[in-house]
């Protein structure tokens, strides 16, 4: 059974870390989709997916 | 800050999440907060003027970091729609969407659970209409899951692969199935229309599922929610639960089992009629159900048929 605090890639880290990360990581991808992190003015974090090589504003 | 209390006598734990008294309720369709923010127009919780899929975390959290984590997964920029609507590559991403936050969320140390739902219609109390889920992460182990850890061990096994194969040895409740997805009204459905969507393959959560798994998941839950809207001809009313193996310990003597699969729990019993949670099923956990599962199974297949 894979456990993801026994897993080494990037979210399971951020989790481990306590939080969602907190640092933008262009390279950062779950499958075929591309991640990126923000925080919104407020401090919330705001995670954007976008397909592909990504798409984001 | 919510507060979590122990009843005693249920043996379970209650959250007290005051502040959600205030969280925004049925806004009009001009100041839908997970709208995109247009230029010149009202700010959004989303500060773009577009957008695939975004996550962020709850304005009005039942849960808070580092006591667990309450986030909101928005699945498009458009207003209207549903999982029936979109894009099957935008449901295919968002499966890989939800097994991204089931792993960032399940490792942080004081998780125990992670669940990912959706809540459609104001039959379950659905507060804004734009096309989304939501994820929790609880910092204990609730009921439900801590139900299908004893199944598994008092059936000596996983439970969920056990009842997967009988019903696709009935068939009488089976709706759909490929090589890696089969949907059935379970054999005991509460709900009258309830639908468990079932990797066939033994996958503890969706880190295990491939590629594969996840496009047929993603192409199985766009046929149910068509077929369900196909069923009375109306937008269906559910809510849907994503089952995964827990994260954090689980109680002693179980072990941290578990098979991911969909549950859907749609509170119609009829085209206006809505399954009401009264005496029986409040005062004592016991559910009456007003209809048998091959009955609504052969129902959801026409409609099915007919949605596709």
């Amino acid at each position: 059974m894979q456990d993801p605090r026994d897993t080494q890639d990037t979210p399971e880290q951020a989790g481990r870390d306590g939080r969602t990360a907190d640092v933008a990581s262009e390279s950062e991808r779950c499958g075929p989709v591309t991640v990126e992190r923000q925080r919104k003015d407020d401090g919330r974090a705001l995670i954007l997916y976008s397909h592909g090589d990504g798409d984001a504003p | 800050m919510s507060e979590v209390r122990f009843n005693e006598l249920r043996g379970e734990e209650v959250v007290y999440a005051i502040h959600r008294q205030e969280r925004t309720f049925l806004p009009a369709r001009e100041h839908c907060p997970l709208d995109p923010t247009k230029p010149g127009g009202p700010k959004t919780e989303i500060p773009y003027p577009s957008f695939e899929i975004v996550v962020f975390e709850n304005r009005f959290p039942a849960f808070e970091a580092p006591h667990g984590a309450a986030e909101v997964i928005v699945y498009t920029d458009q207003h209207e729609g549903s999982l029936a609507t979109l894009s099957p590559q935008r449901v295919e991403d968002l499966m890989w969407v939800w097994r991204h936050r089931y792993a960032e969320l399940g490792a942080r140390e004081q998780t125990r659970y992670v669940m990912i739902f959706e809540n459609r219609g104001v039959e379950v109390g659905v507060t804004l209409h734009h096309p989304h889920g939501q994820v929790y992460a609880y910092p204990f182990l609730p009921p439900v899951p801590a139900l299908e850890l004893r199944a598994d061990a008092r059936l000596g096994g996983c439970a969920t692969c056990a009842l997967l194969a009988d019903e696709l040895s009935d068939g009488r409740r089976l709706l759909f199935c490929d090589e890696r997805i089969a949907a059935y009204v379970p054999y005991a459905a509460r709900w009258a229309y309830e639908v468990h969507l079932v990797v066939r393959a033994h996958r503890a959560s969706l880190l295990e599922c491939d590629a594969e798994d996840l496009r047929s998941l993603a192409r199985s839950l766009q046929t149910l929610v068509r077929g369900y809207d196909a069923l009375f001809e109306r937008p269906f009313p559910y809510v849907m639960v994503v089952h995964q193996t827990p994260t954090g310990e689980v109680p002693d003597g179980l072990k941290r089992s578990g098979h991911v699969h969909l549950e859907f729990y749609p509170p119609l019993r009829a085209a206006e009629k809505l399954k009401y949670l009264a005496g029986s099923e409040q005062g004592a956990g016991t559910f009456i159900a007003d209809t048998v599962p091959e009955e609504s199974a052969a129902a959801l297949r026409e409609a099915i048929a007919l949605g596709a």
